[in-house]
């Protein structure tokens, strides 16, 4: 029994060594530290020095916030692991770790950074294929949690703490997949289809696997060196599958909970039609509302004419269809551009985020595939949104 | 949450109820009346959708009003042939039997676990507005659409730009299944406005459902109460299943809830000849076509494998070949009249865009990496792949033994092969690889998946607690 629990042990060990990939080249410990504290970082807007910290108590125009500082990182490469704390960061909102090369200042380069469990957290940089070379300013980008959260109802106080950059250890290493692994996430499209892509990278290796090759493992070396105690392999194989599901699932249900405060920080102070309004693309649903009423003004029922529909994604098409019901719609990609074979009533046409067709106001012509072009009339040219409508019929 | 909606949950599962009544009777274990309340609950709100469906003219909350009388009268005819069977059946089968024996005291915290996911799926789905990408695009849509005009036709894009009329709408899923579209209508009637958190309180509804279904219908298959528990938690506790529940808007959930209420009530007729059971998994198989083209496949699967089941022996390869044989008919048939579901199979397995028709290519190492990751390595479903392949190992000798142990392996053998073979071996691997689609129609397996787990670990004693072995 004492072999097969050494043998159990030593490869947990080998095997979260292989999943956390820590070189054994490497320090256990960082040998050097780089500790800038919050309060030597400059907000763009709303800024307040707190203690060593920096707290923010207004977003910027954008619904955020921008920190940054100068440094002088002669060689990024020394310093791959960056920890970062930042104090009462709101679930609807997310952090970007910004930083320009001296090689190349005019260019910001960003990477998103996973919110760590506590108000810590860190990343390996030396994965980022940018990051070498000179270092001539950091900061933190804070902005609203997108497809997920209203921008304009994200924002909420925080405070910045501070940062360091590591030299590269075991611990820096240990530190970055602990926060991936346990890191706070927000609902994105891509939750509905796969959890762990639906953030972004992807940046460390899969715990579930590791838990199932352990336990695999673990069953394997029980049955070769205690061949005689089924039961009680049973019973520890039991427990420990036990154990490691119920791991699964607190893990599963902290970042359910994560992702639930965003909803409730949005949503739960308000009635239904409000939240129906209160959306990450309330632009979208602003220009259906414009385009319904320009419909009306032009003396037409938007729920009786056909009103072609177009954007520049299938994404962006397919909300504004969606807001526009119930709209008597044609997505372009799917009805084509057959305005001129269409025989009865006004046609009309919205575009968001679409430049084409051009429209040519002084001919009020719309070009629609090549040279081939109708009549038309603008109803609506406030970009994003535009609206015509169509046809030889349009009145002057 | 208004009365009106309420209401309307009470209507539907006053129809669900009506139905398993008039086709099983009253439970007569407590197991069944668990496997009951989950079956009402799917068949009262798909039932209430297609009930909305006869009303095609009654815009707004009218449709609530103008279907209660078509509602009341098919769960009075329901309740009708429900007594006649009760007063034609053999004494005291009303009579629901008490569980016995008494939960360890963490059973209670699993159920505890349970509700408490529970309580934040549907706060989740209350509060949200309609999120999903595929929420609003293909189902939400139609039924936002009909609130306001009543059910309107959804034409293909030619018939569209034909329509002199003004009723006509055309979308990108304008071929997709109605059913789930008419039960949003349902809910949205009874809440009286298109309120799209009170839509959506039906997914984290059929989510609880689905657990109490096939916890009851475990119980019925001889899985002790206490595994049955268990694997109940373990179902809750799956990543994936409790984001389509919170998120709510897909259709997945529901194929998922059907195909597994088909095939357990099927196991149940296989193993106790129990016609009521079969009248039921009849009756779920035929509403997953209504749900989701992949619905119809899985309900050809399951009705190919369990018409083999009972071929003899040796009549079977007879019998598959024949139905091979129908298979290709019904192909050439479909393509001589233009049928639109060929189309549908055309696109998914060319894994054409509705954009451009172009086609992606993605290698099948590539497309095989990233299915099984989805299985294995993403947090979607925890443990459950690798402890249902372990336990496939070791429990091999039950399927040789049971045999609705083994047509239940075979059955999930059979549609998961069929999504390895359509993700990795069509084009249709660009959705492996995107991770957009595939675990979505794992989905559809997984409750049988769990239920695989549950035939095989039956007959398994549950570790009693052996006292410390005394000193020499």
């Amino acid at each position: 029994m004492r072999r097969a629990l050494v043998a159990i042990v030593v490869v947990w060990f080998l095997l979260i060594g292989i999943f956390v990939e820590i070189s054994p080249f490497q320090s256990p410990w960082p040998q050097q530290r780089y500790v800038l504290e919050g309060a030597e970082f400059a907000a763009l807007a709303g800024g307040q020095i707190d203690g060593s910290g920096l707290a923010i108590t207004t977003a910027d125009e954008n619904y955020g916030a921008l920190l940054v500082r100068g440094v002088e990182i002669a060689d990024a490469a020394q310093w791959p692991v960056l920890r970062y704390r930042i104090d009462s960061l709101a679930p609807s909102l997310e952090v970007a770790f910004v930083y320009r090369r001296a090689d190349s200042p005019g260019d910001v380069r960003t990477v998103n950074l996973t919110r760590g469990r506590g108000a810590a957290g860190s990343i390996d940089l030396s994965r980022e294929t940018d990051w070498r070379g000179a270092i001539s300013e950091i900061g933190f980008a804070v902005y609203p949690v997108a497809q997920s959260v209203p921008p304009q109802q994200a924002f909420r106080p925080f405070v910045l703490r501070g940062a360091e950059f590591w030299s590269p250890s075991w611990i820096g290493r240990g530190a970055t997949v602990a926060t991936e692994w346990s890191g706070r996430r927000a609902w994105s499209l891509m939750s509905i289809s796969a959890l762990g892509p639906d953030n972004g990278v992807v940046r460390a290796r899969s715990p579930v696997l590791l838990l199932a090759l352990g336990l695999g493992f673990t069953l394997l070396l029980l049955t070769q060196f205690t061949p005689t105690t089924r039961s009680r392999t049973g019973r520890v194989i039991l427990v420990a599958v036990a154990l490691a599901w119920l791991m699964l699932d607190l893990r599963w249900s902290l970042s359910f909970a994560d992702r639930h405060a965003a909803t409730r920080q949005i949503y739960a102070p308000l009635d239904w039609p409000q939240r129906q309004q209160q959306l990450a693309d309330a632009d979208v649903l602003a220009a259906a509302q414009s385009a319904r009423q320009a419909l009306r003004d032009d003396g037409a029922d938007p729920d009786r004419v056909r009103l072609l529909v177009d954007a520049n994604s299938d994404f962006l098409r397919a909300r504004f269809i969606y807001h526009l019901a119930p709209a008597r719609t044609g997505p372009v990609n799917l009805t084509g551009w057959r305005v001129a074979t269409a025989e009865t009533g006004p046609i009309y046409l919205a575009t968001f985020e679409q430049p084409e067709p051009l429209f040519d106001a002084a001919d009020s012509r719309l070009r629609l595939e090549g040279d081939f072009s109708v009549p038309a009339r603008q109803l609506i040219d406030a970009p994003p949104l535009r609206l015509y409508r169509i046809g030889p019929e349009s009145p002057p | 949450m208004s009365m009106n909606l309420l209401l309307g949950w009470l209507c539907s599962l006053l129809l669900g109820s009506s139905i398993w009544l008039a086709l099983a009777g009253p439970p007569r274990r407590w197991s069944d009346g668990l496997a009951a309340t989950g079956y009402s609950v799917l068949l009262g709100m798909l039932g209430s959708g297609l009930l909305v469906g006869l009303r095609r003219e009654v815009p707004g909350e009218g449709i609530f009003v103008a279907t209660l009388p078509l509602l009341g009268a098919v769960s009075a005819v329901l309740l009708g042939v429900a007594y006649w069977r009760w007063r034609r059946a053999t004494p005291a089968l009303a009579v629901a039997a008490r569980p016995t024996g008494s939960l360890p005291r963490w059973g209670w915290l699993l159920l505890a676990l349970i509700a408490l996911r529970f309580a934040f799926v549907l706060d989740e789905a209350i509060l949200r507005p309609v999120f999903a990408w595929d929420a609003w695009n293909a189902w939400s849509l139609k039924a936002k659409t009909w609130f306001s005009l009543g059910q309107v036709p959804y034409l293909e894009p030619a018939a569209w730009w034909q329509d002199s009329g003004s009723a006509g709408r055309t979308a990108l899923a304008w071929r997709y299944p109605e059913l789930l579209s008419r039960a949003e209508l349902w809910f949205a009637g009874a809440a009286g406005a298109w309120n799209e958190g009170a839509v959506a309180t039906a997914w984290p509804l059929l989510w609880l459902a689905l657990i109490g279904g096939c916890a009851g219908q475990w119980m019925a298959l001889g899985v002790s109460r206490l595994y049955s528990l268990i694997l109940a938690y373990m179902l809750a506790s799956l990543p994936l299943l409790s984001v389509h529940a919170g998120l709510a808007g897909y259709a997945d959930l529901w194929v998922a809830a059907a195909l597994t209420f088909a095939v357990l009530s099927w196991l149940r007729w296989v193993r106790d000849g129990d016609q009521a059971q079969l009248s039921l998994a009849v009756l779920c198989t035929l509403v997953l076509p209504l749900l989701k083209f992949e619905g119809a496949v899985w309900a050809l699967l399951l009705v190919g494998l369990a018409l083999l089941a009972q071929v003899p022996v040796r009549w079977r390869w007879a019998g598959l070949g024949a139905g091979v044989l129908l298979a290709v008919v019904a192909v050439l048939v479909s393509w001589l009249l233009q049928l639109p579901w060929l189309a549908l199979v055309g696109e998914t397995l060319s894994g054409a865009t509705t954009d451009s028709g172009e086609v992606s290519r993605v290698s099948p190492a590539t497309a095989a990496l990233a299915f099984l990751n989805g299985l294995f390595g993403q947090n979607n479903w925890h443990l459950l792949w690798p402890l249902l392949v372990a336990c496939v190992i070791w429990r091999r000798d039950v399927l040789r033994c049971q045999r609705e142990a083994a047509l239940l392996a075979l059955l999930v053998a059979g549609g998961l092969a069929a999504l390895f073979c359509l993700f990795v071996f069509t084009p249709a691997a660009k959705w492996a690889a995107s991770e957009t689609a595939s675990n979505r129609l794992v989905l559809h397996w997984v409750p049988l998946a769990l239920s695989l787990l549950a035939l095989l670990l039956r007959d398994v004693p549950w570790p009693a607690r052996t006292p410390p072995a005394s000193p020499r």
